[in-house]
């Protein structure tokens, strides 16, 4: 569907309307694009899917007052200016509200179009599930495959009446499995994903059979007794970590409103001296890069933490005009609503920590988290979770799974616990770690 | 203004679908946001379209067309086609869509539709929940309030010969608090939805929830981390609610059963909890934000009572897992919008009130936890294990609430879970929420009384 409108010019014509409403400065949003899936069922194909991914958002502002309204067919976009206004007028003002951003210089970044995905045909989708299906039931105790396979390929633009006028085509596509193992009594479950902006990234018998593997393992996992450990955290579940501290916890929106723990903590140490995060919007070919946020801004490379020390937040225009400080290029942005802050690419770097594998498991009792879905608090950075998918560590060697167990820890001094990292990075979903271990993190078990 | 959807359906199968079903729908909706007493947001949004599915060759294509031009629906009637053809390839499994069909026109009966209500009234209401909250206490440092309402138009039509059209009004309202005090941050949660217009949200409850929740974040400053290991508990209404609804209702869902990724497949008719304990899904309770009509698949919804006295008796179905199961559709099939199929979800899923009250169960109770609020929770359905997050809670100590304790994780089995609970109260209360499931959001509501749990596993930070 691509190339089909020419979503600047819609854009334009938006932005041209709402201005003839009477709004004093006008933003749109647009995107366009298909997005085709195959879902896995019982290591069959249950759905193939196709969708047309389209939508309009205008913001406009009268008087300082800021109105916007969306739709999801491009040809009620004029509609959406007129309404916008209409909202502007009917709101009040904002006082924190500084305008919408001007133009800036916009270097593009490389690799985020991939024309394999963007021509990937619901056949081939098929093919590659059937790949990871196969890989997945080879192991031990196997009695369920599902997943799916995703690609997408769209182009976004913003146009705003300060002049910002872009637009980009962009492709993503991922591939997970999650399988369920069973011996009589004993069941367990096993998951693994690959996503990226390219085709080459997929390697859906690779991910079938990691899945496949953890769920067979685990069928032998044991209880464990509540205490301390060390505990290494796969790249696999990063997200809830490292992910969170930047994309929720340094979010510019929840440190400016004192939601954050780390509100007012610039300049301290939040964590292990030889760890560095970092935000980059501008990483070829990541999977969060863009050469533009939500808002038109260009991208860049932003240190959160640099050796241990907390440097920056991310931001939009917004926060960034109630903060007094630039934006960081961090507005993320669905059509159906107004920017929000939200992390590129959220790297960890700790080259002095950096540990082969041997010495990274060298524990006398730990745990190895594959995954888990929880998430800290992100008032206060408490991190209490279940260990949904995890191992026992025993005398430097990963021996056994282990199950009702959950963690408890504050996301601060689970960093500054970091005091070893592997040597091999790994890109999950946007985030780009080493294992990494801390050396003591409360487990719970079940006795 | 809605489209003929029938000669679509005839299209789908003059094609080769074995089965088809055409939806469109369109959703208009409100949704304003007030921060510490500055409006962020005024939004109004329409979406439009067609979702459209056709089986062939036990599998399923989906594909969606925005708008509500027919030709391009017409397009995704033949996309759809070939998408299942391509997707029966890596199948084997066959069975034949069965059902009866449904036919039928239902309105929501809104006092103050959304769509008459002025919008400066709408902004007042989320202004003035925003301000009250403020006036509680010094202490209260972020204040976010969200109103939202939505009128759904929608129409399907299948292959069964089912014909149903639809317009469902909710309207929701939202608070979230930030208390801060001397480096310390908590923060505390209350919502109030319902099928309905504005009068959902100018009930006494509505009203005075921004100071309640308020009150609870500036509470929960003094609070201790929880201590971990298993305890004897007492889960308060909401708490409860999301437990049955996570540790049990998803794993009471069909199509989790089919994909053998459910701990219940096999188990109607067994035990699986003590003879206290009832549960049951009702879309059909007035004016919950959970309840409805017919689902999006068009079948009239119904009550399920998915345990009886601790015995497993019924699974939730869609008109697939009904037909691969060789029963009838429950109800329970749900899409967020035109441009997800629908699949197997839970409307409004209960415990169904016992004989205790509040206070016999903490008299039980020498040593253990009262958990209270609820963040979020989830549930592995194919291993059994569930996790849950309360907002915060107390110890418990010779029956009296001795120590006011901070966001405790709650985990445990599903097998284990509904044999440990000991008491269940009188005071069965509704709250409203989001379920996510496959990528998609429904509005379900999770209800409990009070229950009494004789042992749990608390993952505490001490």
């Amino acid at each position: 569907m691509i190339g089909m409108v020419d979503l600047q010019s819609i854009g334009e014509d938006v932005v041209r309307r709402a201005t003839s409403e009477g709004a004093e400065e006008a933003e749109a949003f647009l995107v366009s694009g298909r997005r085709i899936s195959v879902e896995v069922e019982k290591g069959e194909v249950k759905t193939a899917r196709s969708e047309i991914l389209s939508g309009v958002g205008v913001r406009s502002v009268v008087q300082g007052k800021v109105g916007f309204a969306y739709a999801t067919s491009l040809s009620d976009a004029l509609d959406a200016a007129v309404r916008s206004v209409k909202n502007a007028l009917a709101s009040k003002p904002d006082p924190h509200f500084k305008g919408l951003p001007d133009p800036g210089r916009v270097s593009p970044v490389e690799g985020l179009f991939d024309p394999r995905v963007a021509e990937l045909d619901v056949a081939e989708a098929v093919e590659f599930v059937g790949e990871m299906v196969s890989a997945a039931s080879s192991k031990a105790g196997v009695v369920s495959v599902g997943g799916a396979m995703s690609a997408s390929s769209h182009e976004v633009a913003v146009v705003n009446s300060r002049g910002v006028s872009l637009s980009e085509k962009r492709t993503s596509t991922s591939l997970y499995a999650f399988v369920a193992a069973r011996d009589g009594d004993k069941s367990s479950s096993g998951f693994e994903i690959n996503s990226g902006r390219f085709l080459r990234e997929i390697n859906p018998s690779w991910v079938g059979s990691q899945a496949g593997e953890l769920a067979s393992t685990l069928l032998n996992a044991v209880r464990i007794e509540t205490g301390t450990y060390p505990m290494v955290i796969d790249p696999l579940t990063m997200g809830p970590f490292i992910g969170f501290l930047v994309s929720a916890a340094a979010n510019g929106e929840n440190v400016m409103y004192g939601r954050s723990f780390l509100a007012g903590k610039i300049g301290q140490t939040v964590a292990s001296r030889g760890v560095t995060v970092l935000d980059d919007g501008t990483l070829a070919g990541g999977e969060g890069s863009a050469s533009f946020d939500g808002e038109g801004v260009p991208t860049r490379r932003t240190p959160i933490v640099e050796r241990g020390v907390l440097k920056n937040y991310i931001h939009n225009t917004y926060t960034a005009g109630r903060m007094g400080v630039e934006s960081t290029g961090n507005a993320s942005r669905s059509f159906d609503s107004l920017p929000g802050v939200g992390s590129h690419n959220v790297i960890l770097e700790a080259p002095d920590l950096e540990a082969s594998d041997e010495d990274l498991f060298d524990v006398r009792r730990g745990i190895l988290l594959k995954l888990t879905e929880d998430r800290p608090n992100l008032a206060n950075g408490e991190f209490s979770g279940m260990v949904y998918m995890g191992f026992l560590i025993e005398n430097g060697e990963v021996t056994t799974g282990v199950k009702e167990a959950s963690f408890g820890i504050h996301l601060i001094d689970l960093l500054k616990g970091i005091d070893a990292v592997g040597r091999e990075k790994r890109a999950v979903m946007g985030i780009i770690s080493p294992p990494v271990r801390v050396r003591e993190v409360r487990v719970a078990g079940p006795s | 203004m809605m489209p003929e959807i029938e000669r679509l359906v005839e299209k789908a199968e003059s094609l080769g679908a074995e089965f088809a079903e055409v939806r469109w729908q369109r959703v208009e909706s409100t949704r304003l946001v007030v921060v510490d007493g500055t409006l962020r947001e005024l939004n109004t949004g329409v979406r439009e379209g067609f979702g459209i599915r056709a089986f062939v060759g036990g599998a399923w294509g989906f594909s969606t067309v925005h708008g509500g031009d027919e030709s391009a629906a017409m397009r995704a009637v033949e996309e759809a086609v070939r998408l299942a053809s391509a997707a029966s390839k890596l199948k084997s499994e066959r069975f034949k869509m069965g059902g009866e069909p449904s036919t039928g026109t239902w309105e929501t009966r809104a006092r103050m539709d959304p769509r008459e209500v002025d919008i400066s009234q709408k902004i007042d209401f989320t202004v003035e929940l925003n301000d009250s909250a403020r006036a509680v206490d010094q202490r209260v440092k972020n204040v976010n309030v969200a109103y939202v309402d939505t009128v759904s138009q929608e129409r399907v039509a299948n292959t069964l010969g089912t014909r149903v059209s639809q317009e469902i009004v909710r309207t929701r309202a939202a608070v979230q608090i930030f208390a801060h005090e001397a480096g310390t941050t908590e923060r505390a949660f209350e919502s109030v939805g319902g099928l309905g217009g504005f009068e959902v949200v100018q009930t006494d409850k509505a009203l005075a929830m921004g100071e309640e929740a308020a009150r609870r974040a500036v509470d929960l400053l003094s609070a201790k981390s929880a201590p971990a290991g298993p305890f004897k508990a007492i889960l308060d209404p909401k708490l409860a609610g999301v437990f049955i609804h996570e540790a049990f209702g998803h794993a009471c869902e069909a199509d989790e059963v089919l994909a053998k990724m459910s701990i219940l497949e096999g188990r109607i008719g067994e035990r699986v909890g003590r003879e206290i304990v009832n549960v049951s899904d009702d879309p059909t309770l007035p004016g919950l934000y959970g309840s409805y009509a017919f689902d999006s698949e068009g079948s009239r919804a119904r009550k399920k009572h998915l345990v009886r006295e601790g015995v497993l008796t019924s699974f939730m179905h869609n008109l697939e897992t009904a037909s691969r199961m060789g029963t009838v559709s429950t109800g329970n099939g749900r899409a967020t919008d035109y441009s997800h199929p629908p699949v197997v979800r839970m409307s409004n899923t209960f415990i169904e009130p016992g004989d205790w009250g509040v206070e016999e169960m903490f008299a039980e109770v020498r040593d253990g936890i009262y958990a209270v609020g609820s963040l979020y929770g989830y549930t592995d359905p194919a291993k059994g294990e569930f996790v849950f997050k309360a907002e915060g809670g107390w110890r418990i100590k010779n029956g009296e609430r001795v120590e006011r304790l901070r966001e405790v994780a709650i985990t445990g089995t599903i097998l284990e879970i509904l044999h440990n609970i000991s008491a269940v109260g009188r005071d069965l209360q509704f709250d409203p929420g989001h379920c996510g499931k496959f990528g998609q959001w429904v509005p379900v509501t999770t209800g409990s009384p009070h229950i009494l749990v004789e042992r749990v596993v608390f993952g505490g930070m001490r």
